[in-house]
């Protein structure tokens, strides 16, 4: 690992100046439990393009009052800081979005939970083997080749494409199950609707060189909406998803009157499965219903040579969802 | 001998126990000596490459670099046949092409950037197949047709093609078994220090401390008596060939330097260079058997990968043929094995030392004929599995005991076997997860294999003794179970017994390879005791008025046998005028003697449930009954079966290195996309103990630790058929399952 100096913010205005002062070789820090592990895996110290290798870490940690989790005027609202395993435990959070409490109590191990904070785990880097190795200068990084198209994409990479030239996945649990919930982001700068958050390419995010997250919104949801947050992965462990799925389905009696599923790990951003949610939209929720939906949903996948799959294990997540 | 045993057999607690989960013991990693440096390795990024040119300059001008070694440093003798400590061509992504020793790791990181080395790129291949192709790029320029000659053989019993060709039913196939990397959690480290004698001490996580010794003194042109090896406990063990590069590198730094270095490869290299993989392999496998169900003819042809190098492991490929040639009593076999040569990680020594692959084959196609014959896989097993006085495998002599009855039979009923088998052909289950048991039986080396093994055993004045041998203890309880074979043999309290091993300054027990150290090390070390206890005894007779013949010994205390009254405690033996010399008794085996062999004999039985729509394979249970003969330490001997048992699962389900096609590398190298098992996917591991006292060994007892890993792919194997009707290749992944349900 590179040496960096580790600076303490004592707010957002001051992680903000620091930022300011020290552009692209800076990057701020909460738990950590994604940038250090990446930082000792060298793997972006040749990056031409951001994520640029850091030579300051500014660290958040020190911020007060960037932890909390409350409801106001009916919105559910978490600081940037709290971290994932308190997202978990969280009985607001266990009553009214029981999937984002699934999401959180599924993502790495007890101890990445205690260390990682909500707003970390939605800006996560990518896990490409590709771009997580030092020996390949890829698309993402700069270079003029992504490995992953000709290569091993057999689980961390896109079933729909890769517009921007990356097949790399999101590999968020938080990120896909607040894409479900329809949050929004609020920022040093903005507020910006979860669904225009992700980008393709890049360091995943429209996060500006100055720009930080300090809290999440999560809007209320019908009352008689089921939940389920599903991941699913090669080997039961504190491994990322292969496939993830986040379902909302507001029910009247045995029909589905809303539809929110949103899709991690099988697109370059968290994806919302349309298809399937406007099939299911006044339907009844039974077998054939959450098939047709499901197949729909993955009628436009255009899996890699290695991960189709995928497409088979999707359509079935999203079905059992549905049916859940 | 007497079979009224007051500390073998018994369930103790390991000796080494509160040591290690206080964190007290010393793995290589707790060493830190006096003015010590710290290394790093720098390795290749290509598959195949000649150095043209390396300039250290930068890198040595670095404040805090203290050292840096190259090929040019390298010592011009290999370790036989072809590894070199460091070459001016690279041979895979991540061979080692420089090391460097600093005044702190970061530095001695930052200094590998400041290498400059000029590579030419030469032609690499990443499969067997490509590379037995003529014209293929040669991995080794000398080596025509990247054939290992010296690591190739046939082994014939009888006529096989011709009794293949009489048998009534006759089944054929190719199959696969993938690599396995030795993911140990123990680091690797080795610290060097050489003294102002121009003696050097290793302090390494070593399982083989006395070959290590003797591979140093002879790379380096040293006498053994200049070398010394200190590895106490080992928490990467599992097999561990080609750590004599980075053992080697640390010493030259450390000279170079003139202080001692800690050279920390890291994780990465520990999955790539220095634990090598287990061998990949591809088998043409036939079984000729007749109606009644008996095997006739097993002929198995497999091809092995080396990797880049061929030095270690050296035996695998031939110890894969024990399923093919001495596993059933089939009236004649051919094993053929060919060794090749890859631009990938170098394969090696690895838990079940080419039995895993070897069994695959053998029982995959005995289980696809029971399958068709309509016959019980159980039964068709204990109709034609060897018997007592059948030639062995190893080492060529009649197998002395062979509790495989008793292994399937307890193993068919912990898993519930005759309810829950029935043939695939025959279930109607139209259910979207479907669920199937399977099975398969095992033959292992139990350490009878010409391996000179010593020890000694020391005894105190008050009556407690010291045990000496080369071992180091891997964390199967090695330590544990010759402390209670000393204290058996001499008589006294398990407490009684200071084990003293993990140096090449005792005598020395070999490998810690092979599962031998219950079997052959225990057996070193028992006659090690019961020279100690004659010679103890002859002053006690004298104290007694009797014969040494006479006397018997248990928890301590010398008595009469016709009259256990008269008595008399070791101490006070020990501590009278008529010792007048420290009494050492000396024990040494080179197993097997005599006419008869040991080996070890297990059963493997799953459940699992695939669910069609993921492709997902769940093992639901396993049951793992063992053969070993006497079970010295229960206790330890089921934690062997369990932990192996969950290594086995590993390498049926997930464990794949993805090697990237064009450029050689591994993308996988690290625990999180390597695919080891965790606790959430392991099922429930029933560990079943047979014992069928042996007549060789101490106490009858034979060895375990390898074993439990060579039957889950078979196994689990025959599991997935019997519940979906497809034979697959492990890992068996969800791609795989999906696909071979015509789903993808």
């Amino acid at each position: 690992m590179k040496a960096f100096y580790h600076v303490d913010a004592k707010s957002f205005d001051d992680a903000t100046a620091l930022l300011t002062q020290y552009g692209d070789s800076a990057k701020v820090i909460g738990g950590g439990t994604d940038l250090i592990d990446e930082l000792r895996q060298r793997c972006i110290e040749a990056n031409t393009v951001a994520p640029k290798q850091p030579q300051y870490l500014i660290n958040l940690k020190t911020i007060s009052n960037a932890d909390y989790i409350k409801e106001d005027g009916g919105v559910l609202k978490i600081g940037a800081l709290r971290k994932v395993h308190d997202i978990e435990t969280s009985s607001m959070v266990q009553k009214d979005f029981p999937l984002l409490s699934q999401a959180a109590q599924v993502m790495g191990t007890y101890q990445i939970r205690v260390m990682g904070t909500i707003a970390g785990n939605i800006c996560q880097d990518v896990r490409c083997w590709y771009y997580r190795d030092k020996l390949f200068t890829c698309l993402r990084k700069g270079g003029a080749t992504c490995y992953a198209q000709a290569g091993e994409n057999g689980r961390m990479h896109s079933i729909f494409g890769g517009p921007r030239g990356c097949y790399a996945t999101n590999q968020s649990d938080m990120a896909t199950a607040l894409m479900a919930l329809d949050a929004t982001i609020v920022t040093t700068q903005r507020t910006i609707a979860i669904k225009d958050f992700f980008l393709d390419v890049g360091p995943g995010n429209v996060l500006k060189v100055d720009e930080i997250i300090k809290e999440i919104q999560v809007p209320q949801i019908a009352a008689n909406t089921k939940q389920i947050y599903i991941k699913w992965q090669a080997l039961k462990s504190h491994g990322f998803g292969i496939v993830k799925v986040a379902a909302a389905l507001t029910m009247s009696g045995a029909t589905c009157t809303a539809a929110k599923i949103a899709l991690g790990g099988v697109a370059p951003s968290p994806r919302r499965a349309t298809e399937a949610e406007t099939a299911m939209t006044g339907q009844a929720v039974n077998d054939a219903n959450a098939d047709t939906a499901a197949t729909k949903a993955m009628a436009s996948a255009v899996p890699m040579s290695k991960n189709a799959y995928k497409v088979v294990v999707t359509k079935t997540l999203i079905k059992r969802a549905i049916l859940a | 001998m007497s079979q009224n045993l007051s500390v073998v057999g018994k369930r103790l607690k390991r000796i080494d126990g509160p040591d290690l989960l206080t964190g007290r013991a010393q793995f290589s990693i707790d060493i830190y000596r006096p003015g010590m440096l710290y290394g790093r390795i720098l390795t290749s990024p290509y598959a195949h490459a000649k150095i043209t040119s390396i300039d250290t300059s930068k890198a040595e001008a670095l404040p805090g670099v203290r050292a840096v070694v190259t090929y040019k440093d390298s010592p011009p003798t290999p370790w036989p046949p072809d590894l070199y400590v460091l070459e001016n061509e690279v041979r895979f992504v991540g061979d080692e092409v420089a090391a460097v020793a600093a005044t702190d790791p970061f530095i001695a990181e930052d200094a590998l950037d400041l290498i400059n080395v000029t590579y030419q790129q030469l032609p690499a291949v990443f499969s067997t197949s490509d590379a037995l192709k003529s014209g293929a790029p040669l991995v080794h320029a000398d080596i025509a047709g990247n054939i290992v000659k010296s690591q190739g053989a046939v082994i014939s019993i009888g006529n096989a093609d011709s009794a293949f060709a009489a048998s009534d039913h006759r089944y054929e196939g190719d199959v696969s078994t993938p690599e396995q990397i030795i993911a140990g959690i123990g680091n690797q480290v080795a610290v060097a220090e050489w003294s102002s004698d121009g003696g050097l001490t290793i302090w390494d996580s070593s399982q083989v401390i006395n070959d290590r010794q003797k591979e140093v003194a002879s790379v380096l042109r040293m006498p053994l008596n200049k070398v010394t090896i200190i590895s106490e406990h080992c928490g990467c063990g599992f097999g561990e060939d080609n750590k004599f590069r980075y053992v080697v590198l640390a010493a030259l730094l450390a000279k170079k330097a003139g202080a001692p270095v800690k050279l920390e490869p890291g994780k990465r290299y520990q999955f790539e260079a220095s634990m090598k993989k287990r061998h990949p392999t591809t088998s043409h496998v036939k079984l000729g058997i007749s109606n009644d169900g008996t095997i006739n003819a097993i002929i198995t042809d497999t091809v092995w990968e080396k990797g880049a190098y061929a030095a270690g492991g050296t035996f695998v490929p031939f110890v894969g043929a024990g399923a093919t040639t001495g596993l059933y009593r089939a009236k004649a076999a051919r094993y053929s094995c060919t060794s090749v040569y890859t631009n990938n990680i170098p394969t090696g020594a690895f838990r079940g030392y080419g039995d895993p692959q070897g069994h695959f084959p053998v029982e995959t196609m005995v289980n696809r004929a029971a399958e068709d014959l309509g016959m019980d896989p159980a039964e068709i097993r204990l109709k034609n599995h060897c018997q007592p006085g059948d030639i062995s495998p190893g080492a060529g002599n009649p197998l002395s005991k062979v509790g495989l009855d008793e292994c399937i039979t307890k193993g068919a009923q912990a898993i519930g076997w005759q309810t829950k088998w029935k043939p695939f052909k025959t279930k109607t289950d139209t259910s979207t997860i479907k669920s199937g048991v399977g099975m398969a039986i095992l033959i292992h080396t139990s350490g009878d294999l010409y391996d000179p093994t010593s020890a000694s055993v020391m005894m105190n004045d008050d009556g407690t003794a010291v045990v000496a041998t080369g071992l180091s203890d891997i964390g199967g309880g090695q330590s544990t179970v010759i402390a209670q074979i000393a204290a058996e043999e001499l008589g006294v309290k398990y407490e009684d017994i200071r084990v003293n091993i993990g140096s090449s300054d005792v005598p020395h027990a070999g490998g810690e390879y092979a599962t031998k150290t219950t079997h052959t090390t225990g057996e070193a070390v028992r006659r090690a005791a019961a020279e100690a206890k004659a010679q103890v005894f002859q002053a006690a007779a004298t104290m007694l008025k009797v014969k040494p013949t006479d006397l018997a010994s248990q928890n301590g205390l010398i008595y009469v046998v016709a009259q256990p009254s008269q008595s008399v405690k070791f101490s006070d033996v020990l501590s009278s005028p008529m010792i007048v010399h420290s009494i050492v008794g000396r024990g040494s085996i080179n197993a097997p003697e005599g006419n008869l062999e040991a080996m070890a004999f297990g059963a493997n039985f799953a459940e699992v449930q695939v669910d069609t729509e993921t492709g997902d394979v769940s093992v639901v249970k396993m049951a793992y009954a063992h053969d070993c003969g006497r079970a010295i330490n229960p206790m330890t001997s089921e934690n062997l079966c369990v932990g192996g048992t969950i290594q086995g699962l590993g390498m049926a389900l997930a464990e794949q290195t993805v090697i990237d096609q064009n450029n050689g590398a591994s993308l996988t190298s690290n625990y999180l996309d390597w695919g080891l098992i965790s606790t959430a996917t392991m099922p429930e591991i029933v560990p079943i103990l047979v014992e069928p006292i042996d007549t060789l060994g101490p106490y009858g007892a034979k060895g375990i630790g390898e074993c439990p890993i060579i039957l889950p792919i078979s196994s689990i194997n025959a599991a997935i058929y019997n519940a979906i009707g497809k034979w697959l290749d492990p890992p068996f992944t969800q791609a795989k399952v999906l696909r071979a349900l015509g789903k993808v």
